[in-house]
């Protein structure tokens, strides 16, 4: 059963109560919140994930409310807890939902070591996946957002999570973060795609969430091949270009800006090096996308380098 | 860190080096500090001369010229005095106590 | 535990995620062959959290080789303290044990000398603050926690293992003369058998953290269990406690990992302890505190009195190291600044 089988007034009477279980890839949430804008976000932009039984294992219990104090009264402010314990500030009760998805994030990246988690969007198309990393701004969930709508399965806008020993990418799909102008550019880019309410002035300005394809909420079992690691920067005016990069300068920054690479010593390591002998390397600049999307359509299979690994 | 003595230098004990490499750069992770490396031919292949033996800064000079095809000089033993310091600050290697 | 149903497991991971024994748990199921016969979706969680308890141990490891390294010139003996010491000592318990900071202790006159080599090396002292300053270096039994400017790593440097304002005094300087090598140069040492219980008692029992009390209590069972092997390690254990005039912590000590853990304790050694015994009704007083300050802190075993208890320790220990006069006012410095 999917979320989508409940009424909005079931969903949000469940959070207000004993709280919705559901299955995200490999991952389940037990979720329990009274605030109106998360039942609304969950309704919108999860219908498709698959309900699981109460009273069985969840891997993160996790809450949405208001906090314990009197500052309620004063300013409505949302708090996240996991399993009781409170590591983040309150947000303003406006900023709930993305609270919701970002909190979900800091378990996976926070829990998850059976995996070698890095901060980049994920998309596949024929069998192979493309990594996009990229500072914030960069123009990663954009160009992952425009990708999903034009037939790329999406594993992830955030999280790729990598399995230890064979490198194979996990999908984790969830709802595409978009911020400030992205938001409105890829209403236009694609005007058949779901958004959630918008956020205004959040840490990271204004922020909503994309619904994501049904087709990559039902495929969040299957494992996809690592192929390219691309690394996208929006430029005004720029065609858009490929240019290679190197692997060690690569493999270095995703070990830098990995959640977990440091936990993972020497499996961690050969995991990451791994991932790199499988994927071709590329700086992306774009102003178009759909050049872009044109682009990554015509990727050819990564060339077969030769592996050398030392002990 | 005073290197103009001979001091003889090792890969620290006790502690392992992995590798891996692309084209001419290297990644090499320290099983000690948990630390991973980019390093250049040149520093690379320092590097695994001293995980073979322990050398001090005249014969590494040497050595790589030798091996790594990296022509000797005055510019040499001043460039790799530098990366053996940068090396001991990493824990990647020791002075070998006389 | 194998014919747990997924509900049951559910709990479990969550109470053992609070109280730091994840890893534990893991390494113990591990042990006896258990961790196949567990369903993936826990086992997951023992096993990233495994992860990290590995990553803890590897970082010690080093933390400890850089402090060698830095102390080498000095010649100063040290000794490596509490987890990093069951770490390095390889004791079988350690294993899965999670920790945050390096505690070592030094001869108290070669402190200066040791903080000095130390700040060449990169580590510089935390508590800025000149009220916290003078109270580490004119109370305390340790300098205020330094922090690597490169590693972000915290180190505790002990010169005694009780402040000089506690109402029990135990001589650093036998527990030094006893220690043990971990090295063939001899200069990095861990506290003999006894002494390591007697240290893990009276931190658990007079230092008040006890975010972490069942997680300390595991540790005291563990170093029981472990030495208690031994040929007379017991009778060894309540010699120890009279000489270093610990044996309040001892019978604490002995009476919750029984109580709690049902470790196997000899049957004359609570006779032993027992001139630690507190007067009167603080027995049943102290086992009603400790019993709920060493539950896990999930909801789940929290009750009404859980809050208190936990404070009412917390004062209890600052009672035990400094005089009144002194604990008056840091309590409300601290309870002054944790609200600015």
């Amino acid at each position: 059963m999917k979320i989508s089988a409940l009424a909005p007034a079931e969903v949000a009477r469940r959070l207000r109560q004993t709280g919705i279980v559901f299955r995200i890839g490999p991952v389940t949430a037990h979720l329990r919140s009274p605030v109106p804008a998360v039942a609304e976000g969950l309704c919108r932009l999860y219908a498709d994930y698959p309900l699981e039984e109460s009273g069985g294992f969840a891997d993160f219990h996790v809450a949405i409310g208001p906090p314990p104090n009197l500052r309620r009264w004063i300013r409505p402010q949302a708090v996240f807890s996991f399993d009781g314990h409170t590591p983040f500030r309150p947000l303003p009760l406006e900023q709930a939902f993305p609270m919701f998805e970002w909190s979900l994030n800091w378990c996976v990246a926070s829990c998850c070591n059976q995996y070698l988690i890095l901060h980049a969007a994920v998309v596949e198309k024929g069998g192979l996946a493309a990594i996009l990393p990229g500072p914030p701004g960069a123009g990663k969930s954009t160009l992952c957002a425009a990708l999903v709508n034009r037939g790329w399965r999406l594993l992830s806008d955030e999280l790729t999570l990598v399995s230890m020993g064979d490198a194979g990418l996990v999908p984790i799909p969830r709802p595409v973060n978009l911020k400030n102008d992205s938001i409105e550019i890829i209403r236009r880019f694609a005007p058949g795609a779901v958004l959630g309410r918008t956020s205004h002035d959040t840490q990271k300005g204004s922020v909503a969430h994309m619904k994501p394809p049904a087709d990559s909420v039902e495929r969040a079992d299957e494992l996809a091949r690592p192929a390219w690691v691309i690394f996208p920067r929006y430029e005004k005016g720029a065609t858009a270009t490929l240019q290679p990069r190197s692997k060690a300068q690569t493999f270095i920054y995703a070990a830098e800006n990995s959640f977990n690479y440091s936990y993972l010593g020497a499996q961690g390591f050969d995991t990451l090096g791994r991932l790199m002998d499988a994927c071709d390397c590329y700086d992306f600049s774009y102003s178009s996308l759909d050049e872009a999307v044109a682009t990554f359509d015509g990727l050819g299979p990564p060339a077969e380098t030769g592996i050398q690994s030392h002990a | 860190m005073a290197s103009d003595d001979h001091s003889t230098w090792r890969v620290n004990a006790g502690f392992e080096l992995h590798w891996r490499s692309w084209g001419d750069e290297y990644v090499v992770y320290h099983s000690g500090s948990g630390h991973t490396h980019l390093l250049n031919h040149t520093a690379a292949t320092a590097l695994r001369i001293l995980q073979q033996t322990p050398a001090a800064l005249p014969e590494l000079c040497e050595r790589l010229a030798s091996e790594a095809g990296v022509e000797a000089g005055g510019d040499l033993s001043g460039a790799l005095e530098e990366l053996l310091a940068d090396f001991a600050r990493q824990g990647l290697i020791e002075r070998v106590s006389p | 535990m194998v014919s747990m149903g997924l509900a049951d497991w559910d709990l479990l991971i969550r109470q053992a995620r609070r109280a730091n024994l994840l890893a534990r748990l893991c390494v113990l199921l591990e042990e006896r062959g258990l961790l196949d016969a567990i369903p993936p979706a826990p086992r997951n969680h023992l096993l990233s959290t495994r992860t990290l308890a590995d990553k803890q141990a590897q970082a010690v490891r080093w933390e400890v080789d850089c402090i060698h390294r830095s102390l080498a010139k000095t010649g100063v003996p040290v000794i490596v303290l509490k987890g990093a010491a069951y770490v390095l000592a390889g004791l079988p318990f350690a294993r899965g044990r999670l920790f945050a900071d390096v505690d070592i202790m030094v001869p108290r006159e070669r402190i200066d000398e040791v903080e000095k080599a130390l700040m060449l090396s990169g580590w510089a002292t935390t508590h800025l603050d000149a009220y916290d300053q003078r109270y580490y270096r004119q109370w305390m039994h340790e300098l205020p926690p330094l922090k690597h400017v490169i590693r972000r790593t915290v180190l505790d440097v002990h010169h005694a293992i009780l402040p000089d304002t506690a109402r029990l005094h135990p001589d650093a300087a036998k527990l030094l003369d006893a220690a043990l090598p971990l090295n063939e140069t001899g200069d990095l040492k861990v506290l003999a058998p006894t002494d390591m219980v007697l240290h893990s008692a009276t931190h658990l029992f007079h230092e008040g953290e006890f975010e972490n009390g069942l997680r300390d209590i595991v540790d005291l069972d563990g170093l029981l269990r472990h030495f208690g092997a031994g040929a007379d390690f017991w009778p060894r254990l309540a010699e120890r406690a009279r000489e270093l005039d610990l044996v309040r912590p001892l019978f604490y000590g002995l009476r919750y990992t029984k109580r709690l853990l049902g470790t196997p304790i000899p049957e004359f050694m609570p006779a032993a302890a027992d001139k630690g015994r507190p007067p009167g009704v603080m027995p049943l007083l102290m086992d009603a505190l400790f019993s709920r300050a060493l539950a896990p802190q999930h909801p789940s075993c929290d009750d009404w009195f859980s809050t208190t208890a936990r404070w009412l320790l917390y004062i209890r220990s600052h009672y035990l190291r400094m005089p009144l006069h002194l604990l008056i006012p840091h309590l409300i410095r601290k309870a002054f600044r944790a609200d600015s």
